[in-house]
Order: structure tokens, then sequence, then C-alpha cells
């Protein structure tokens, strides 16, 4: 098998017969399209952001404060922050144990992502259902209930997405070659983790670092 | 076809019946026949065709529409239309025009011609660009639905609130809006990721980013500003969607929202947008003018240059649309300047294409004429547009004819203009037919008279203070006589497409055939024949020169690439070395059944939030069907 280093432009013909056809690396494009997909979802989550800025800076200069009296609990979305953080640290062993061929082992921490991010949204649910205000209440209102329920969404397409690789991790079908699929749910779960902080921080931080 | 295959691919096949090779390569990637077979296509040049005929035929419905505005304007006081058909008229033309069809005809003439330009055998997501058209397909027929059955938005295609708030706008019409243009823009995201996944990684041995053809670059700005872009208009359309829905106060400001924050929003993306069209618009004039000069492209590290310095410093225009709304000071002097700064890399490309064609002997064919014509017609709408960019002359002229005619002369001049010379340059790759040259010549003076007639006499109508999105005016204000002649302009503007029309449908069935090369032109496509077979090409061609892609001798870059399944290069991405080959999927119902379920969620919205629900988990449903990895796994199993 001819090596990367050996393919330089002057090398006549490349004989590629023997190459694997799978890869999990930046050789496959499956790998570069999930960060331009991560890269898109980032800037919708940073247009949510602005949008809160904006609402926010715009209403400075009046009387009342932008924030409610009593803003948004922060005990469950703190919890969930470091639920979020160790689901994307076990699919990241994941990658590491699939690497040195123990799939076993990387079934265990796919089971363990899947039952964290339960928990996750089963206490999204009810930090959402004890939520002080309704979302027709005012701007930072709305901003809470949307922002989070993207959050949701996202989150439950990484369940499912994981609980798939799951299954076919129980198959058999992953090996330490063949592991396009579990770097491609890896990679997401970072972005579901990434994308919470700001939105942790702006909807739960602030309204207590201003007041 | 001998003339398209180099020696040493006829020496790797010596052994085996090379006809027999070759017959193999097109049966794997084969294009699936009747009518189900229609839904699982994934191949590029299929969908590709497909985009560009469907964005087509929206164009002309909205060209229709715009005859009834003409006709509705003619003359004062004419009851043509009424006011509420009228709104929903001008509004349902200006998002045809701009979500169906030019960003869409561009990206469907990317999908067709990217991967032929760069030497592979498809795009690296098939079936994310067959999903990516149903979902455009489907958008499209839902917004034209409701719009037949009176339900089309009638708030502008900006849909400004308050006016396009629940208090001010009761029916479903901006509920459609919000829905369908997001569903929209999740099609143009899906093309845009998987164009830039493929120039970056499937460009053929030896393309290197220094010799990828201008058109490619131009794909590759554009495909990444729509990443940047489009999510505006995404958050924009969610948060009014849920202020209309359920009842959210994002615009509302005694509720601390802000009515300002759906125009900022909007022209993030909406700013943007129109150099989204024109970048490729750019890339394809770059490409179509050396070849009727038949010289290289002057400077042509500097266009590229301009092209990527036009994609970044569109992201900061964006607040020029909204000088009248009581932006700040300091605010309006920086977009300002920003807006006028922008002329400097257009001036670049200007003078190289006027360079080119100084330097050239010039061959007066109807692609050029139509290149000629962008040049004088654009030229205009980049004036005017240094002089909207001066806040107090904004001011002026804001919403205004005058901006009507400005932006038509930007797009039409700027994007209409080199996508037919696109249509004419291509026709016969795309068909293995040429287009009538005569009949192509009539059409384009037509086309150019029409257009001139039609929107010059707008300026003035500004000036005289006509407003836009007024179905009528009263008499004696001097605008009479330009709104009639503007109208005159529109029939004869309409008779030059009409022709066009003709002239396809004639040249398909009665048009000379066309040789692979038949403009002698340089880049890869016309290395193939024409059309090209459903694999592109049969083998890996090796690039060695910047300029002269199709007519070097070819080498071949390499061998041992399998032809029973869909197996292509994957190569570095500055240099374009080869470092892996990938199985691309073949096939499949998911892509369609996947836009359906998307649809549900998005269009059912409209009527109920549940919608939303069921279809987010019908749409996980084909998703986890569309990458359910076959057994065996061990032959040709693959996630897209």
């Amino acid at each position: 098998m001819s090596k990367p280093s050996e393919m330089t432009p002057e090398t006549e013909i490349i004989d590629v017969t023997n190459w694997r056809r799978d890869y999990h690396d930046d050789r496959h494009p499956f790998w570069w399209g999930i960060i331009i997909l991560i890269l898109i979802e980032m800037t919708v989550v940073l247009g949510f952001v602005s949008s809160f800025f904006y609402s926010y800076i715009s209403h400075l200069s009046e009387a009342s404060s932008w924030f409610p009296s009593q803003p948004a609990p922060i005990l469950l979305p703190s919890i969930n922050t470091v639920l979020l953080f160790l689901c994307a640290l076990s699919m990241y062993y994941g990658g590491v144990v699939m690497d040195k061929g123990k799939q076993m082992y990387f079934f265990y921490l796919v089971i363990f992502c899947c039952i964290a991010s339960g928990i996750i949204l089963y206490l999204r649910w009810l930090q959402l259902d004890g939520l002080p205000f309704d979302w027709k209440e005012s701007s930072y209102a709305s901003f809470v209930w949307t922002m989070s329920g993207f959050h949701f969404v996202h989150l439950t397409s990484a369940l499912i997405g994981t609980a798939v690789i799951g299954y076919f991790s129980y198959k058999g079908y992953y090996d330490k070659e063949r592991q396009l699929g579990i770097q491609v749910d890896t990679m997401y779960w970072y972005f579901v983790f990434i994308a919470w902080i700001p939105m942790y921080f702006t909807l739960y931080i602030l309204p207590r670092l201003v007041s | 076809m001998t003339d398209v295959v180099p020696k040493e691919y006829r020496d790797e096949h010596k052994d085996e019946h090379r006809v027999e090779h070759r017959a193999e390569l097109e049966n794997t990637w084969a294009i699936p026949s009747g009518f189900i077979g229609w839904l699982k296509v994934v191949n590029q040049t299929n969908i590709g065709k497909r985009y560009i005929i469907t964005a087509f035929t929206f164009f002309l419905l909205a060209g229709i529409l715009g005859i009834l505005i003409r006709i509705q304007l003619s003359a004062p006081e004419k009851d043509f239309l009424s006011p509420e058909l009228y709104n929903q008229i001008f509004t349902v033309h200006g998002i045809t025009m701009m979500f169906l069809f030019a960003i869409p005809i561009l990206e469907g003439v990317a999908i067709y011609l990217v991967p032929l330009m760069i030497g592979t055998r498809d795009l690296c997501f098939p079936r994310l660009s067959a999903f990516s058209y149903f979902v455009y397909l489907i958008g499209g027929l839902f917004l034209w639905g409701f719009f037949l059955f009176g339900l089309g938005p009638d708030a502008g295609w900006f849909n400004y609130v308050p006016l396009a708030s629940k208090e001010y706008s009761q029916s479903l019409s901006i509920d459609v809006y919000v829905t369908v243009i997001t569903f929209i823009e999740v099609s143009a995201l899906a093309t845009a990721l998987e164009l830039i996944a493929t120039i970056l990684k499937l460009r053929t041995s030896g393309m290197s980013l220094a010799k990828m053809p201008p058109f490619v670059w131009s794909i590759l700005v554009m495909a990444f500003m729509v990443v940047f872009a489009m999510p505006g208009v995404i958050v924009g359309s969610i948060l009014l969607a849920l202020d209309r829905l359920v009842g959210t106060t994002f615009f509302i400001h005694f509720k601390g929202g802000d009515p300002i924050l759906w125009q900022h929003l909007f022209w993030w993306f909406g700013h943007p947008d129109v150099y989204i069209a024109f970048i490729p618009a750019t890339g394809i004039v770059s490409t179509i003018i050396p070849v009727f000069c038949g010289r290289p492209l002057v400077w042509r590290k500097g266009v590229i240059c301009s092209i990527v310095l036009i994609g970044v410093v569109s992201f900061g225009l964006w607040v020029h649309h909204m000088f009248a709304a009581g932006i700040p000071l300091h605010a309006s002097s920086f977009f300002s300047t920003a807006s006028a700064l922008i002329a400097i890399p257009g001036a670049i490309q200007f003078l190289s294409w006027i360079t080119t064609i100084w330097k050239g002997k010039v061959s007066f064919k109807t692609p050029m004429l139509f290149c000629l014509g962008f040049i004088a017609t654009f030229l205009v709408g980049g004036i005017t547009g240094i002089m909207v960019a001066i806040v107090p002359f904004d001011l002026q002229v804001h919403d205004s004819y005058f901006i009507v005619a400005h932006l038509h002369y930007v797009l039409i001049g700027g994007v209409l203009f080199p996508l037919t010379a696109a249509l004419f340059f291509w026709f016969p790759k795309f068909t293995g037919k040429m287009m009538g040259e005569l009949l192509g010549k009539i059409s384009f003076w037509a086309i150019l008279i029409g257009f001139n007639v039609t929107f010059f006499p707008m300026h003035r109508l500004g000036f005289l203070g006509m407003p836009r999105r007024v179905f009528t005016y009263m008499e004696g204000l001097g605008w009479d006589g330009p709104n009639e002649v503007a109208t005159i302009g529109a029939f004869i503007l309409g008779f030059g497409y009409f022709l066009v029309l003709v002239n396809i449908l004639v040249s398909l069935f009665r048009g000379a055939k066309a040789l692979n090369n038949p403009w002698n032109a340089k880049t890869l496509e016309w290395k193939t024949s024409s059309p090209p077979p459903s694999c592109n090409f049969y083998y890996f061609p090796k690039i060695e020169s910047t300029e002269e892609h199709s007519s070097t001798q070819h080498k071949i870059s390499v061998k041992g690439v399998r032809s029973d399944v869909r197996e292509v290069i994957t190569t570095t991405v500055e240099e374009a070395r080869p470092h892996g080959v990938i199985r691309l999927p073949g096939p499949s119902i998911w892509p369609f059944f996947t836009a359906l379920a998307a649809a549900v969620a998005f269009v059912g919205s409209i009527y109920s939030p549940i919608w939303f629900v069921v279809g987010f988990f019908l749409t996980s449903l084909c998703v986890t069907g569309w990458l359910w990895v076959p057994r065996p796994w061990n032959k040709g199993g693959s996630f897209e």
C-alpha cells in the first residue's frame, strides 16, 4: 500500500488497488461535511445569542430591567452542563478505545452516553416545566424557551444518532479502521456541548451578573 | 471517443476489453429508470439538470408576475389587479426570483459543472444533493400552491415586522413565508455543504487551489457565504414563526423585543445573498470571456482574490439597507464606507475582463454577447450602488423606484445576463446539442433593449418620488410616461426570454450535434463527451497546467479504482495529492422520503406546532434509513 508521503505529484501513476476504502479522518469528505454542518449550526447559535444581546442592549436605556425579577433557575442547567461534558468525553474515549480495538469498551461508553443524554433530556423537561414564567411574558422568557428548545431538539437528534451507533457497535460493524460513524457522532457531541456554553452563559449566568 | 482517452488509460486496460471496462463503469454509475427510479437518482449531472429546469420554470412564472405588475402600473388608477392581489404578486415575484430562481439555478449549474471541472465522478454526498433538490422542489410547490389559493405572502420579500406580525397580518400568508423560506434554505445549506466538501476533497490529482478554475473558486466562495449568511434568515424566520404561532415576543417592543432585530437578521442574509448570486456569475463571465477572446484571463490571480474579497466584505454591508431605520451616525459611516469599499475588488474584475477583451481576438458568439451585456448593465447597477451607499442620497431615494431600478440592474445585469450566457455556453455539454446562434443573437438584442427600456425609466420615476410597492398612482404626477415606457419594455424583455425558451426547445429536438469541445474551451468539463457519460470520466486525469485543463495531453493520475462500485479518489486540500479512495452511495429512495418528512415538520407547523414534533421524528427515522449500512458489511457498505 502506498503511503501519503510517497504520493507526490511527480509520481506518474499511483496504484490504489490495495488502499483501504474506510477512513475516519480528514481523508474522508464526511469528516469535512460534519465540520461544515457544525459551522452552520454554530452560526445559528451565534444568531440566537446575538439576537439576545441586541434585544437586551436596545432596552438598556429604559428604567425597568430587561431581565425578570426572578431569572430562570440555574441548578438543573448546571447539572446538565456537567452531564453534557461527560457525554462528549465518553464519545471521545469511545474513539480512543476503538483505536485500540476494544469494541466492548466502546459499546459500554455508548450506553453510558445514551443514558446520560436521556437524563439530560429529562432534566431539561423538568427545568422547562418549572420555569417561573411562560414564553409570552417577556423577550427574555421567549429566548429562554426558544434557545433551550433549540438545544433540546439537537440533543434528541444526538441521542437518536448515538443509539444507532450503539446498535451497529453491538452488531460488530465498527472496528479499528471502520469508525467513520463514531467520529462523526463524536464531533456532533462536541458541538452539542460547545453550543450549550454560550446559551448557558447568556440565559442563566448573565441575568445574575447583571442583577 | 478515443480523443478523450489518454494513452495510459488504453495501456492500463489493454489486457481486458476496453469497451467492457467502460460499459461496467457506466453500468455502475447508471441512472435508474422509471418513476420510482426518478425518485432514487443521485447522479450530479441529473440532479443539476433538475435544479436548472425547475429554477428556469420558476423564473418564467415569476417573470409572468413581473409583467402583470407592469400591466397594472402602465397607466394611472388602473384596476387590472386588486390591491390585495398586487401585494401578493410583487411579494411572490421577489421571493421566487431570489429564493426559487437565482440561488437554486446557480447551485444547479454548480452541481452539474463542479465535479466535471475538477475531474471527479460525482459530488461527495450524492444522496444529500438528491435530498436538497426534493426539499427545494417541495418548498417551491408549496409556496406557489398557497399563492394560487390566495395565501401567498404579501409583506414584500423582506417581510418586515411589525407589518408581518400577527397583529397586522392575521392570515396564514406570513406563516407560509417564514416556514417555507426556512425549509427552502435547508436545501441551499445542504448544497453549499456538499459543494465545499467536494471542491476541497475530490479535485483530481494536481489541481491545486492555485490551478483551480475561477468558476470553481467562485462556487467555493459562494458556498461559504451561504453557510454564514443563510442562518441569519433562518434564525429570524424561527423567531417570527414563534411570535406568530405561539405568542413569543421577540419583535414586540413593550415586551422587551425589537422590530429592528428582524431587519438586522434579514439583511445579514439579504445583502450577502445578492453577492451569493453575483459571485458565481463573475465566475461564469471569467470562464466565458477568455474562451471567446482566444487568450487567458488577464490577471487571473487578481480576479480570484477579488472573488474572495467580495465574499468577505459583503458581510459588512447589511446595514446600508437600514439607513432610514434610524441607525446611529458612526454605524452609518462605517457601513457607508464598507459599501463603497466593495467597488474596489469589483473594479479589479471589471478591468481584468475589459483588458482580456482588449487584448484578445473577440468572437461575438451569443454567450460572449451576453457577457458584454453583463459588463454594460452591471456597471450601471454598480454605479447606482455607490450612489445609494452615500447616506444623504440613500435617504432621498429610499423605498422609491430608483431602488427598484438599481436592484434590477444589479440582479438582471449582474446575474441573469451571465446565467443566460452560461445557458448558451454549456448547453452543448448539458444536452449534446448546439443552441441556434441566429435566434440567440436576436434574443440577446431583445433582452438587452427590453431590459433597459423597462428599468432605466425607473431611475427617473424614483427621482420624481414614485414609491415602491404602490398598486396604483394618481394622474398628473409626471409618472405616466415613464411607467408606460417601462411596461412596453417589459413585454420586449419577456419576448426575448420567450425566444430563448423557443431556442432551447428547438435545439433539443433539432439542434446540430455538439462536439465534445465546440468552443475550444480550456476547462476540464470539455475533455469528456457531450453529454458526459454517467461516470463523467473513465479515468482520473492529472492536471499539470493552470489554464489548459482540457487541451493538455492528459496522463492518468491513479489506477486500481474499482469500476464495479462507485469509487472516487480523495486528494489533499491545497495541492490535490491523492491520499484516499472512497465509495459513494448509489441510488436511494430515502432522500425523497426524508424531504417529505421534513416538509411535514416545516409546512405542518403553519397549522400547529405538533406537526413539527411529528416531522422531526419522521425525519429522524428516514435519516436512519438513509444512513443504514446494508449487509454484507465487507462489500460496499458506506455511510454518507
